[in-house]
């Protein structure tokens, strides 16, 4: 025997990777709907693995839950870099400080009970055993009662993931893609609103139309690149628009953990605490925690290294590997570039330069496609004709270019995400983002950004940051809403006329708890 | 490549679903390069679960190379042809292999290329290699990989540390992975003498993924150092069960001369050494190191011992190849040179066990 043991000879074990159930898919918050006693709606959903209302057994899902007051942020006359890094580092003491504070595990059994457990917070620590799929009501050490349901639903979430994947290029979506070439995600070709004149990598094929909703073409040899010079348009002048509007998520089916709080439990001061950041982590069973019934586990015994670093974590989590977080709504997918190591949830601080860096580069893409649908783009692109594909190596550098954008107000179309007369100043992409949170403000109605109601079409919305919103539009102006108006498309130089994303989900959501529809 | 993956539960489960799958594709093959390549790594998947054996992973390596003339630009097809040359030890035709346009520049190209440099005697090669893909992509693998190139460095304690940080990688999505994991940290104890511990590791291989044969034929490797016949005799029936290698037949008739039964035995390592002698004959080269080996330890023939020690390092001078040519020169009473030999496998950066357990032995002048 050898040299049989070395790793190319099992290399067949590599890439050994199935954790499909750790996909969290979206963290929805917001003040519950009843008159009474505040409340908080938290839920969680994630990938309907093994099946829609059947739990994998390996997972942890954690629900991490930090109330506080509004955050002091940069004065509107000092927009500089330099002030944005004090503000995340001030914010990051914040968070880091009082991360562990409360938190919410989940983990579910073979049988289909659920474990509950609340830690931290001011209504007492507890644990509970509960069925899964369905309404369960809590009662907490001090009393109150909790509202929880864990199981399977419908995805609440509806979007045309083609269309967003589409307006990045992104080849995975559309391309058997090589396992040796991970390079091949996002091409280096514009991102961009419209179709780009002979960009055939990932413009809309008549011939083969579902090419990005579920075919998928060998990788070509050729350049994965893209040499024009215009957006296309057709005979009558239209341009083509990357989305479609239609619901990739349509039909299908989440696990969700949902639960409805009163405020008071969560923080002593519901008077002053008034923002509730949430955010959610699916964590898997570590294969050594799997056959932890053995008595001598050497990795206790024999590996003080492994040891030291586990000292961070508790007992449970532990035997557990942390891997996706949610917090905002395209905060991964659409400015983290979906790398496995920036699944840091609230600690996403550090990556505020490369967020800078980041939504410069999508500006130079989408700022050129809004101004050629006539709107205003608040991404500085020199007035380009067509999109263009620009990086950054460093923060300073991209900054003047996103500046506008990272710091512009986003407006609300009217007030009605207003519950009282607290003066509540509008949000600003930089403080949405980063913390990577969902941050409920409970003198609102919760809708994005103040928190995330299931109703909220936020992939559009998230779109609408490349607007200018102190640009006239009408006699309303630019808002978070504007491209979800189908009056807006219905005169634009584009087809298909629609809205990016639809406008509402495929089934509708419940008036009453667990508000997520019945799954499919 | 994580859809080309089972989701089921043990060696049998695993093995069940890969070939269901194998089917599965080779039914709906579209003929491009994709469908093929994923195809072709599937079958090496099964090849690999039901026992690895060179002559299926050389006839597989045969469908790769015609895969490869039809889609020259598909890189994992040269990937896969990479690490099928890598198993019959053909360091040669792996490099040629990774010969494209930026194959090496990715992750996975990067670990392959290293691989070839640790299989070729290039230490420092492989290690910067795997620290970069390690860097690039993260995972369980590269740091396993670092950890064997620490045991084959003479890092065994940095080693093991290594490999229980791969291990706390590894999640119970991935329990094969972490099985083999613990065999390589058993691996690692039998070779610097620690045999409890090593049990211990391999008993938890067993528990956390039953019923492989790889974990069988470690045990009964272990038993047969500890020189418990019996057990090693029924260890490596069961292994042959499942795979026939002729290593295993060795190892089965030295188990067998171990406890008296000279004519199982002889019969034993009749067939083995048959079996490496028509690989060789074939033009192969990955069952030298055993010609060389059982000639020298097993059945003591110290000219042809050299013979083939000498052929094998011919082809790649590394740790194990040196360590091997010394011993056997210095079982030919070539003192002298063996010991030339040694001083250049410690130069290359080598110190595993063995070689150094032989570096001990020949240093002191000692013969089995």
């Amino acid at each position: 025997m050898a040299d049989h043991n070395d790793p190319n000879s099992v290399n067949s074990i590599f890439s050994d990777v199935d954790v499909s159930a750790a996909d969290v898919y979206d963290m929805f918050g917001y003040p519950g709907p009843g008159a009474g006693e505040e409340t908080v709606v938290l839920a969680l959903t994630f990938a309907a693995v093994p099946d829609a209302g059947v739990f994998d057994t390996d997972m942890l899902y954690r629900l991490q839950v930090n109330p506080h007051a509004r955050s002091v942020r940069p004065s509107a006359d000092e927009w500089s870099l330099s002030a944005l890094t004090r503000y995340f580092d001030a914010m990051k003491d914040h968070y880091l400080g009082q991360r562990d504070a409360a938190e919410i595990r989940v983990t579910v059994d073979e049988a289909g009970l659920a474990t509950v457990s609340f830690r931290g917070f001011p209504g007492g620590d507890f644990t509970e055993r509960v069925p899964t799929n369905e309404v369960t009501t809590l009662r907490t050490p001090s009393g109150a009662e909790l509202t929880a349901y864990l199981g399977g639903r419908d995805d609440a979430f509806f979007n045309d993931l083609t269309g967003f994947f589409r307006s990045i290029n992104y080849a995975p979506q559309f391309y058997e893609v090589p396992f040796a070439r991970q390079d091949v995600r996002e091409l280096p070709i514009p991102k961009t609103l419209l179709e780009l004149e002979g960009n055939t990598l990932f413009n809309w094929n008549p011939d083969l139309p579902q090419h990005g909703h579920g075919l998928k073409l060998d990788l070509p040899d050729g350049p994965l690149t893209w040499e024009g010079d215009s957006f296309a348009k057709d005979a009558d002048g239209n341009y083509r628009f990357v989305y479609s509007g239609e619901d990739a998520r349509a039909g299908k089916n989440c696990n969700a953990i949902v639960l409805e709080v009163p405020l008071t439990f969560l923080t002593p001061r519901p008077e002053d605490e008034r923002v509730v950041n949430v955010w959610g982590e699916s964590w898997v069973r570590k294969a050594a925690a799997k056959i932890e019934t053995i008595p001598d586990d050497p990795l206790w015994t024999e590996n003080p290294v492994a040891l030291l670093r586990r000292r961070r974590l508790d007992d449970e989590l532990r035997r557990y590997k942390l891997v996706d977080t949610v917090g905002q709504p395209f905060a991964d997918a659409g400015l983290s570039e979906r790398e496995d190591n920036r699944q840091l949830g609230a600690s996403n601080f550090w990556l505020a330069p490369v967020f800078v860096r980041r939504l410069a580069h999508l500006g130079w893409g989408f700022g050129p496609s809004v101004t050629a649908l006539g709107l205003a783009s608040v991404f500085d692109h020199d007035d380009a004709p067509v999109s263009v594909h620009r990086t950054y190596s460093t923060a300073a550098a991209a900054f003047p270019r996103g500046r506008k954008l990272i710091f512009q107000e986003l407006r609300m179309p009217d007030d009605a995400w207003k519950r009282s007369d607290v003066d509540i100043p509008l949000r600003r992409p930089f403080e949405i983002f980063i913390p990577n949170v969902c941050a409920i403000d409970m003198d609102t109605t919760g809708t994005w950004p103040f928190g995330r109601r299931l109703e909220d079409q936020v992939a559009t919305r998230f779109l609408s940051m490349f607007l200018d919103m102190a640009a006239p539009l009408g006699t309303t102006g630019y808002s978070v809403e504007t491209l979800n108006d189908q009056a807006l498309w219905a005169s634009a130089p584009v087809v298909p006329r629609t809205p990016p994303n639809p406008l509402t989900n495929d089934t509708p959501f419940l008036t009453a708890f667990p508000y997520l529809a019945e799954p499919w | 490549m994580n859809d080309l993956l089972p989701t089921s539960v043990g060696f049998r489960a695993d093995l069940a679903a890969v070939s269901r799958l194998r089917r599965e594709r080779e039914t709906g093959a579209d003929g491009g390069p994709a469908a093929t390549s994923e195809l072709l790594t599937l079958r090496h998947r099964e090849v690999m679960l039901t026992g690895g054996r060179p002559e299926d992973l050389i006839a597989l390596g045969r469908d790769v190379d015609a895969a490869v003339v039809r889609f020259p630009t598909w890189p994992d097809l040269r990937l896969l042809r990479a690490t099928l040359a890598l198993a019959v030890h053909r360091a040669d035709l792996a490099a040629a292999a990774l010969r494209t346009p930026g194959l090496t520049a990715q992750p996975p190209g990067q670990v392959l290329a290293a691989d070839v440099a640790l299989s070729t005697g290039d230490y420092p090669a492989a290690r910067a290699g795997y620290r970069r893909a390690a860097q690039e992509d993260p995972a369980w693998d590269k740091t396993a990989r670092l950890a064997a190139l620490a045991v084959a460095t003479g890092s065994w304690t940095k080693a093991d540390d290594l490999y229980a940080a791969a291990e706390d990688e590894i999640t119970a999505k991935q329990m094969r992975a972490f099985s083999w994991v613990r065999v390589q940290r058993a691996d690692l104890a039998r070779a610097t003498g620690d045999l409890e511990r090593a049990g211990r590791l391999l008993a938890d291989a067993d528990r956390a993924y039953p019923d492989w044969w790889y974990v069988t034929a470690q045990r009964a490797a272990l038993d047969l150092a500890m020189e418990r016949w019996g057990q090693a005799i029924d260890g490596y029936r069961a292994v042959l069960a499942e795979v026939d290698r002729p290593e295993f037949r060795e190892a089965l008739g030295t188990a067998f001369a171990g406890a008296g039964r000279t004519d199982c035995a002889a019969e034993c390592h009749a067939f083995a050494v048959s079996a490496y002698l028509a690989s060789v004959a074939r033009g192969e080269v990955h069952y030298l190191h055993h010609l060389a080996a059982f000639h020298a330890d097993v059945h003591p023939h110290p000219t042809a011992a050299l013979a083939w020690a000498r052929q094998d390092a011919e082809l790649r001078r590394t740790g194990p190849t040196l360590s091997l040519l010394a011993w056997c020169l210095h079982l030919a009473g070539q003192r002298t040179e063996a010991l030339a030999v040694l001083d250049e496998a410690f130069a290359l950066g080598a110190g595993d066990p063995a070689l150094c357990a032989r570096a001990r032995r020949i240093r002191q002048d000692r013969r089995p």
